[in-house]
């Protein structure tokens, strides 16, 4: 494959050719990446619809408020009990239930990009503020986002930063919202980490809210990125958001995340995106759009070029099958794959990519499938895996094959592998059909989303 | 019918028993004498009514599942040419026995029908069945010219109005020799080698209740020198709650015969009993604290309050059990109570925990736990606990009085300190003097913008408070509570049990209401139900909490016994 893709291809609207249709594996792909996928059912409608169009449905979809009732009461549960882990088992409920699904999919995406774990932030309701704001802007202003995460008690506890004062200013916060939030690496100076870092004293967290402190601030010149000014926290906030890395920076993550792990996104590729980011005032939503509707996003270069996370693998596999489970030991079992929600492993949040395959997850992913089938609280469609094939009318484990074949994965089966699953998988025998789909779901090629 | 009779006259085959085939090895035997009565007690209870009007059992029962059941027993029922409860009703007319046999190491089944013509018609039809279904066949085979049906080790064969069952073949026909050899010049003769002979047996059978719809009886002392359960009998403990609950009755067990237990079955209850004969001299020293020398302790008299969930009522000398530590548990636990004892000792001031803190209390312990109202109290918690406290005597009131108070003004401090760390509420000290009692009560306060909260922190669930009235002292995790139990009459009582626990089910199901909307949540989550599922589900489990009354559970060590006691109130 040609590493070098023009950038004035990959970014203009798909439109349906013979080399990239538009067909039920093309709309599982869609579905894949801007949620976490779909049944056949909304596959086949969406097959008849212009994929441009069944993408502005997808940014669309909205929560019924019967829906978003329920959430909260859910995470108003997971609060009383103050339990975190309990909000992980939420969240997992609401990705497998939204019919938002772009939004929980993104609102992961941002969770990763201003990590801020459990582990040290152990008050259930801190974690449920910042979750709940990230989705607010998930794709909205990206300026206004960072500026409210700044403020995050969530982020700053996470930091270390809960506390920043005139005579020892706690660098922290300065170096991640520039290496990590908006810049990357590179972008920066030492100096500018110190300057920044005088703009931030004052800031404190107390009774669990932000609150400035002026006491504590550094009123004096700073100078940040050759500016010179009485930056306040908020004004360095804007100096980092103002610098032409970030939306080179921010849309690089976001084709990284949305389109193809290899290869990189190079300059002249992210130029575009970035210059558009840039003229709609950060927005996300529209870059993000243009992104899913672009050629290069139905492209071989997109399609099966992703490792798939442990939520993508196993909320995947349940979306795609109408599925439903105990969602504190999907929670647990995405985390002992190494994601777990509320809990990403560093303030880096998750590598992804190759990342997620080494021989310990391997078999995680293959025990989680295990789980996932066999576990008395999973149903397929209220009913057991094998009523529900039935009730599909697939009768035959070939058609069973095929059937997960178009709405599971991202790359074709070998006949070769096809011709071994159906020697295991009899349909007409619970723990054979589970032996033959569980061998069906460990296959190297269902690892690619 | 357990074997009773002359022992002189021959024994008649229709006096036969099941005690009276099983071989005196039996270390296990189980009676239900009445099954029918069982049967009716269960099947034409109220409450089945009741149960299937509910939503949940109308759809536990629309399940492809359960239709594929109707048709099993239908498809039974064909072939038997009888609905399936007269049919059991006969097959079982005049008990059903189990026993296992040590020597042989089986397990036998026997149950006596109506008559010889109703068994003759089951084993008929039971052949057909498993012929039809494909079952492996069973082989017959002749034994002293009966047809006997072998599958594996054991088999089964129908004789007269027995139907003996045994996975075993040597079991099958000792059981077997006993039903057809009734020449026996007397009964002493007849019976001797079975478990009628049994020495144990008999003096249990003789105490048995004989209201009891089923009865089992275990040789304990047998099973104990066969190296059963020998760690759970001789061990030490691994959890002080475990010994605490349980010690007293691993002592008796190093040493009893035998065990019986009984059960009945009525309308409005269901009531257990377990029974073992005691000695006072079976206690070692070191369990003293668990009944009191010669079984003298008896459980308080708990007062009565409202919205009581839950009362435990126990003689434990806490701080006997504390210092016989290292004779009772293991040394993991010995190294933690070690590690407690040093830093309860310097939370109060020097003193010796075990001697100087657990000695000053009385043996006699409660525990009670209520429903709370939150009526008129703000912030509300959104998971509404019931409060729950301890009842102790103090053995020198006004020497330990100060001590415990200012004991608890230390606790307050710190959970305050280590609450701040943790972004936590903060608790609020006050003392009081009313009319006999004093109270140190401790409150949490609430931000000013949460103060109206409905959905507030567990943690305003709890007014940690401590009462003083007399000698009785009361430590209570809410202020209303611990004044209430302060203010309460205790009436005299006659009771001699050691421990006893009491649960008022409709309390308990206040409780689960109170916090039904966690109930869901946690169901939503736990079963990927959606909202009206979970809604269902705990409107059906609450609806089945509310077919129950309470419960209750006695241990009484008075007497040459010593009987656990549970019962189950049903509303019927």
């Amino acid at each position: 494959m040609n590493n070098i893709i023009d950038p004035q291809w990959a970014w203009s609207e798909y439109k349906a050719n013979d080399e990239s249709p538009w067909n039920i594996r093309s709309a599982a792909h869609l579905y894949r990446r801007a949620g976490f996928g779909a049944t056949h059912q909304e596959l086949e409608i969406a097959t008849g619809k212009d994929p441009v169009a069944v993408v502005d449905e997808i940014f669309a979809a909205k929560e019924p408020s019967s829906f978003l009732s329920e959430m909260k009461s859910l995470a108003d549960g997971a609060i009383a009990s103050g339990n975190v882990r309990q909000l992980s088992a939420w969240w997992s409920y609401r990705m497998l239930h939204t019919p938002a699904q772009l939004l929980e999919k993104i609102t992961l995406f941002w969770h990763g990009h201003f990590a801020t774990s459990a582990e040290k932030v152990t008050q259930a309701k801190l974690m449920l503020t910042q979750n709940e704001l990230l989705r607010s802007f998930a794709i909205g202003d990206f300026s206004e986002l960072v500026m409210k995460v700044s403020h995050d008690p969530a982020m700053l506890i996470y930091l270390d930063s809960a506390t920043n004062r005139k005579a020892h200013p706690n660098e922290n916060f300065a170096r991640e919202i520039m290496e990590l939030f908006c810049l990357g690496e590179g972008n920066y100076t030492e100096n500018d980490i110190r300057e920044l870092a005088r703009c931030f004293t004052g800031w404190e967290i107390r009774r669990d809210e932000f609150r400035f402190n002026p006491y504590q601030h550094d009123a004096g010149n700073k100078i940040i990125f050759g500016q010179t000014g009485e930056f306040s926290g908020e004004d360095g906030v804007k100096l980092v958001l103002d610098q032409k890395a970030t939306p080179e920076f921010v849309v690089s993550k976001l084709i990284r995340f949305f389109v193809m792990d290899e290869p990189v996104a190079d300059e002249a590729l992210v130029a575009p995106l970035a210059k558009q980011f840039r003229s709609d005032g950060m927005s996300i939503e529209p870059v993000l759009k243009r992104i899913l509707k672009s050629n290069l996003f139905f492209s071989s270069y997109s399609t099966g070029r992703k490792v798939r996370s442990p939520v993508e693998l196993a909320i995947g596999l349940l979306r795609c099958l109408e599925g439903s489970t105990n969602t504190f030991a999907l929670a647990e079992a995405m985390q002992t794959l190494g994601q777990g929600l509320m809990y990403p492993p560093s303030v880096k949040g998750w590598d992804g990519g190759r990342t997620w395959i080494n021989s310990s997850t391997l078999l995680g992913r293959s025990n989680l499938i295990r789980s996932l089938i066999t576990g008395e609280n999973t149903r397929f469609g209220k009913q057991s895996l094998q009523d529900y094939f039935v009730s599909k009318k697939l009768y035959s484990s070939r058609s069973i094959i095929d059937y997960m074949e178009a709405v599971a994965f991202a790359v074709p089966i070998s006949n070769q592998a096809k011709d071994r699953i159906e020697l295991l998988m009899k349909p007409d025998s619970q723990s054979s059909l589970a032996e033959g789909f569980h061998a069906l779901c460990t296959l190297p090629e269902f690892q690619l989303g | 019918m357990l074997g009773l009779f002359n022992e002189t006259l021959p024994l008649r085959a229709e006096e036969l028993t099941a005690s009276h085939v099983m071989p005196d090895s039996t270390i296990a035997f189980v009676a239900i004498e009445q099954p029918t009565a069982v049967i009716a007690t269960l099947f034409d209870h109220p409450l089945i009514t009741r149960i299937q009007n509910t939503e949940g059992y109308e759809k536990a029962t629309s399940t492809d599942d359960y239709r594929n059941f109707l048709t099993g027993i239908k498809f039974f029922e064909t072939q038997i040419g009888s609905p399936w409860r007269p049919a059991i009703e006969a097959l079982t007319a005049k008990g059903v026995y189990a026993g296992f046999d040590k020597t042989t190491e089986g397990a036998v089944l026997l149950v006596r029908g109506k008559d010889e013509a109703t068994m003759e018609n089951f084993r008929v039809k039971i052949l057909e069945l498993t012929r039809l279904n494909g079952g492996e066949s069973a082989k017959p085979k002749n034994y002293r010219d009966l047809v006997t049906y072998r599958v594996g080790d054991g088999g089964a064969v129908v004789l007269r109005d027995w139907l003996v069952v045994s996975n075993k073949g040597e079991l099958g026909k000792v059981v077997l020799d006993r039903l057809l050899d009734t020449n026996a010049a007397s009964s002493a003769d007849a019976i001797a080698g079975t478990l009628s002979a049994n020495t144990a047996f008999g003096t249990a059978s003789k105490d048995r209740d004989a209201n009891s719809d089923v009865w089992a009886f275990v040789d304990v002392e047998t099973i104990r020198d066969a190296g059963v359960a020998a760690k759970a009998l001789e061990g030490k403990a691994e959890n002080p709650l475990v010994e605490l609950l349980f010690g007293g009755i691993q002592s008796m067990l190093r040493q009893t015969p035998y065990a019986t237990a009984s059960l009945v079955l009525s309308p409005s209850q269901v009531s257990a009993k377990i029974s073992t004969p005691s000695q006072a001299d079976w206690i070692p020293a070191e369990r003293n604290y668990y009944f009191g020398t010669n079984f003298s302790g008896v459980a308080p008299t708990i007062p009565a309050i409202p919205e009581t969930m839950l009362t435990i009522g126990a003689y434990r000398d806490i701080s006997q059990m504390w210092l016989h530590g290292s004779d009772l548990f293991d040394e993991r636990v010995n190294d933690e109570l070690a590690k407690a004892e040093s830093g309860l000792s310097t939370i109060f001031a020097g003193r010796d925990f075990a001697e100087d803190i657990l000695g000053s209390l009385d043996p006699q312990i409660a525990a009670i736990v209520t429903r709370q109202s939150f009526a008129d109290v703000k912030p509300t918690p959104a998971l509404k606990l019931p409060a729950f406290a301890l009842l102790m005597k103090l053995r020198d009131p006004e020497t330990m009085r100060p001590e415990l108070r200012r004991t608890f003004q230390s606790a307050v401090g710190f959970f305050n300190i280590v609450g701040a760390q943790n972004g936590q509420p903060q608790l609020e000290m006050d003392m009081r003097k009313e009319t006999g009692f004093d109270l140190v009560t401790s409150r949490y306060l609430a931000e000013k913008k949460d103060q109206d909260s409905d959905t507030a922190s567990i943690h305003f669930n709890f007014s940690p408070s401590v009462s003083f009235a007399g000698d009785q002292f009361v430590l209570a995790s809410t202020e209303t509570l611990a004044t209430q139990l302060a203010q309460a009459t205790i009436a005299k009582s006659d009771a001699t049990v050691n421990t006893s626990m009491v649960l008022n089910a409709t309390v308990a199901k206040d409780v689960l209401t109170d916090n039904r909307e966690q109930l869901i949540s946690q169901n939503m989550l736990e079963e990927g139900n959606t909202r009206d599922e979970a809604a269902a589900a705990i409107a059906l489990f609450l609806e089945l909490v509310q077919c129950f009354k309470g419960a209750e559970l006695s241990l009484d060590a008075q007497g040459d016994s010593l009987e656990l006691n549970m019962t189950l109130d049903i509303d019927e």
